[in-house]
């Protein structure tokens, strides 16, 4: 009788301790919108079986850690029945135990094993090897370690070491039911709940990473993110997720090349602002030096919201969009950011021309003209959006050339815009919504005026701005027009093209907008090899791309030094183009070959080609 | 310090300009406009000074309709208060006449400096603010890099030609024409936008202020100007190259 009380006393307090830290956690006034998304929902539950259940993302970038984790949460699934029975004995008191003798019994011991295997194996890699990105070594994490061996050892002595019913299997028996109430006492405290919150979070997850969410309608006092009250549910979700691994700070650019910026710090530093009851999540270092805020804006200002961080989080916590993104948003919405490079960026765009170089529109007029572009004016199947980068710059002209010869070839209807502001990429990457806001006005007035229906551009970040950010604007969802990158419309287009392909090797340097922003790896390879490449892949490719360094406006906002001794990221991606020994590199966005040509330059490699995917395979029609 | 900015709305930058059908002036439907971007500094220069000495910014512009949406802008970066003086006659009027208009919608206002930007984008005169400053009996100065204020006036730079700078001290109230460049303007913030909705804009028209807007100068007829130069180059050994120019400035230019 004594042992039933006293199991249910420990049973109601290890529940009530769990749902109180809950509560702390979660208990915070944030907005309630925007509601969590439930679009397809059957291949969201896919994806939480792919990565939750089968462990993907974790095995994917660390195999040997990662697999010692599967073993660990699979042996938890196994147990479950196991907890179940446990659970039921100390309610029916522990006279009523037998003798396991189910095959059950073995299986279960079995997975005992492996997840011993695994903890130990786990924590030898924390407490031993230390890797760099686990952070400062973590008492909890050692405690938690300990419950899990010990209810493992617990349940292997009670099924097969001790007589049912002797003293020393009661003791046994008591250290399993009190490790298994202590771990659901610690866990909701530490970063183990992310076993409880990363299936959700991983539900929730954009199907592109860097997502940025519309400000709310009608709401003044909506500016994006300023306050821990601006948060939304899936933030406070993916902040409490975090299970501190690293791999998003691993596969940072910016902090591989020295600089400040850690994504797991970011997501950290919200969490401990949370919990310590802060109001203003960002400000200068010295505001955060002094506890005022929680995230440096000059950490912020390093991001090339290249996404990386995202696709490696294995818990799905959205750094880039949700956070830093529209961290960068509040900041400028109210005024507050003092660096000078994204004041200039913002001044430049504001007035005529509306470019972030402030190049004459007449440029591009004359590029135009001179090269016969026909305009668009409604009667043709497809706009062809050139954006700054094919409308001023030298080689983005020539990548429009090239789509014009492939268009000819291919007879495709198509036109351009006589005249084309920025799309407000730059400026809503960098936090400015108003201006966005007011370009994208513009635009899509111009847009239905012309009556556009399809429109495609060999600039992945207009493409992800017109087909994701426009979209959240009722005005452009309304005109129904489809958005293509080049490289989905050229490789639809390969068989009405007549082509002599020549053998090339090469390489191909997927852009971050175009990989992870837009889920696009396969057309622009496709594209290559109809044209004869023979593509040699770089370590970092397809989804696992590094960017260039140009992204989230660091073409135009990147500090001049930065990083001491460190490499650039241009400078770093290069080296991975170099080390693939092919003569050429293929890319398949205007701002990429700005990037590596000026890398190339720097490392004496100018004889190292930069071709754009329409290039390469203009090159290869025949006639 | 109760600081008066005024702006003009002026063709933007990059337009394409055709001449309009009187020939007299450009042709308005397909333009966009923008502040005058000289204006723009002298809009920062209130307001930091604002910012440093306390007080306000009134923005004053004499214009069209049309001309709202930049006194709107001026708001929304941190300007107090708008006065605009509409009428459709102040797009293309005279300097003398502008400066009438204008000084008789400041001199209502009890104000500390008036800033003005050096020049406008599309007439060029740089003649308003100065002509403003004598309707008002105010002292002026222009070109103007740093204003400092002091014990019962102010201390500005002049920029003067060739690398020279002149600091003049003066009293207020005072008119500045602020040069362009001094400063880094700010961007206009979503924040600033959305509390711009709630300031003050007056609109006056000139009759009410008791100005009439007849103007002192008319603009007979605007075209574009006439290639006159042109340029050779001569190529060859350099005897041969002098000889050629020695003929060429004697028979062709006849300079020699």
């Amino acid at each position: 009788m004594a042992s039933r009380v006293l199991f249910a006393i420990l049973i109601v307090a290890s529940i009530w301790y769990f749902a109180r830290t809950i509560y702390r956690r979660f208990h915070y006034k944030i907005q309630s919108i925007p509601a969590f998304p439930f679009d397809h929902p059957g291949a969201r539950f896919w994806r939480v079986f792919l990565e939750v259940v089968l462990q993907s993302r974790v095995i994917r970038d660390r195999p040997v850690a990662g697999l010692l984790h599967a073993l660990v949460l699979w042996g938890f699934f196994a147990f479950a029945w196991v907890s179940l029975r446990h659970m039921a004995l100390g309610f029916r008191g522990l006279e009523a135990a037998e003798r396991e003798e189910s095959w059950y019994g073995l299986f279960a011991a079995a997975w005992a094993v492996a997840v011993l295997v695994g903890i130990l194996g786990l924590t030898f890699r924390r407490f031993a090897l230390r890797p760099k990105e686990l952070g400062p070594l973590s008492p909890t994490s050692g405690l938690v370690s300990a419950l899990i061996v010990l209810l493992m050892l617990t349940y292997l002595l009670g099924w097969r070491g001790f007589g049912v019913h002797t003293t020393a299997w009661r003791a046994n028996w008591w250290v399993h039911t009190v490790s298994f109430f202590a771990l659901l006492v610690v866990i909701p405290q530490s970063k183990h709940l992310h076993l409880a919150l990363s299936p959700v979070a991983i539900f929730f997850r954009p199907w592109n990473t860097s997502s940025i969410r519309p400000l709310r309608a009608g709401d003044d006092d909506d500016l994006g993110i300023v306050r821990f009250t601006d948060l939304a549910p899936k933030d406070l979700l993916d902040i409490h997720a975090c299970v501190e691994c690293g791999r998003c700070t691993q596969v940072c650019p910016a902090n591989l090349t020295g600089q400040s910026l850690n994504p797991k710090e970011v997501i950290l530093q919200m969490q401990r602002g949370l919990m310590a009851g802060g109001a203003v999540i960002s400000g200068t270092p010295e505001e955060v030096g002094r506890g005022t805020a929680w995230v440096s804006e000059e950490d912020l200002y390093q991001c090339l919201s290249c996404g990386a961080c995202e696709e490696a989080c294995p818990v799905g916590i959205e750094h880039v969009g949700s956070k830093i993104l529209d961290l960068r948003r509040g900041l400028v919405s109210e005024g507050r950011t003092n660096k000078p490079k994204v004041g200039s960026l913002f001044t430049t765009m504001e007035r005529t021309p509306h470019n972030p170089w402030g190049v004459s529109q007449e440029t591009r007029r004359k590029f135009i003209t001179a090269e016969r572009f026909p305009i668009f004016d409604g009667s043709q199947e497809w706009l062809f959006w050139l954006g700054c980068g094919a409308s001023y710059d030298p080689h983005g002209q020539e990548v429009a050339r090239a789509m014009k010869r492939i268009f000819e070839a291919a007879r495709v209807s198509w036109g351009v815009l006589e005249a084309e502001t920025c799309c407000g990429e730059p400026g809503r990457r960098a936090g400015n919504e108003y201006l966005y806001l007011q370009v994208s006005e513009k635009l899509i007035e111009a847009f239905g005026q012309k009556k556009v229906k399809k429109l495609v551009t060999s600039d992945p970040h207009c493409a992800r701005m017109f087909d994701v950010d426009y979209r959240q604007i009722p005005e452009f969802e309304g005109l129904g027009i489809r958005v293509e990158h080049h490289s989905e419309l050229l490789a639809r287009l390969l068989p009405s093209l007549a082509l002599s392909p020549a053998r090339e090797s090469l390489t191909y340097h997927d852009p971050c907008y175009l990989a992870r922003g837009r889920g696009i790896t396969r057309e622009p390879r496709s594209i290559l090899e109809s044209a004869g490449a023979e593509i040699t892949e770089m370590p970092h490719h397809g989804k696992q791309t590094f960017c260039c360094g140009a992204g989230g406006a660091q073409l135009f906002i990147a500090e001049d030094v930065r990083g001491g001794e460190e490499k650039r990221v241009n400078h770093r991606r290069f080296e991975e183009v170099l080390a693939t020994g092919a003569q050429t590199v293929a890319v398949a966005c205007p701002y990429c070959p700005i990037m590596l040509k000026d890398a190339a330059t720097h490392a004496g490699r100018d004889d190292i080609a930069i071709l754009d995917i329409a290039e390469i395979l203009a090159r290869r029609l025949s006639g | 310090m109760k600081i008066i900015v005024c702006l003009k709305q002026v063709p933007a930058r990059d337009s394409v300009l055709r001449i309009d059908d009187a020939q007299a002036w450009v042709r308005e439907t397909d333009l966009s406009f923008e502040i005058n971007e000289p204006d723009t500094y002298a809009l920062e220069e209130g307001l930091r000074l604002k910012e440093k000495h306390g007080g306000e910014v009134v923005v004053v512009c004499a214009g069209p309709a049309r001309a709202a949406s930049a006194i709107r802008e001026a708001l929304a970066k941190g300007a107090d208060r708008g006065i605009h003086i509409e009428d459709e006659a102040l797009a293309r009027l005279d300097s003398f006449t502008t400066a009438r208009a204008l000084a008789a919608a400041i001199r209502a206002e009890s104000f500390d400096l008036v800033l003005t930007g050096l020049q406008s984008d599309d007439l060029g005169f740089s003649q308003t603010g100065v002509i403003l400053a004598e309707l008002l009996g105010a002292p002026h100065a222009t070109i103007i890099m740093e204003v400092q204020k002091m014990e019962g006036g102010i201390k500005v730079k002049r920029e003067l030609e060739a690398g020279w700078f002149q600091y003049v001290e003066m009293p207020l109230p005072a008119l500045l024409a602020i040069q362009s460049g001094i400063n880094k303007v700010r961007y206009a913030t979503l924040m600033g936008i959305k509390k711009a909705k709630t300031k003050e804009l007056k609109r006056v028209t000139p009759a009410e202020l008791g100005v009439d807007l007849k103007p002192r100068q008319i603009i007979r007829r605007v075209y574009a100007p006439q290639k006159s130069k042109q340029t050779q180059f001569l190529e060859g050994p350099p005897k041969e190259v002098a000889a050629k120019l020695l003929e060429k400035l004697k028979f062709e230019a006849r300079v020699l």
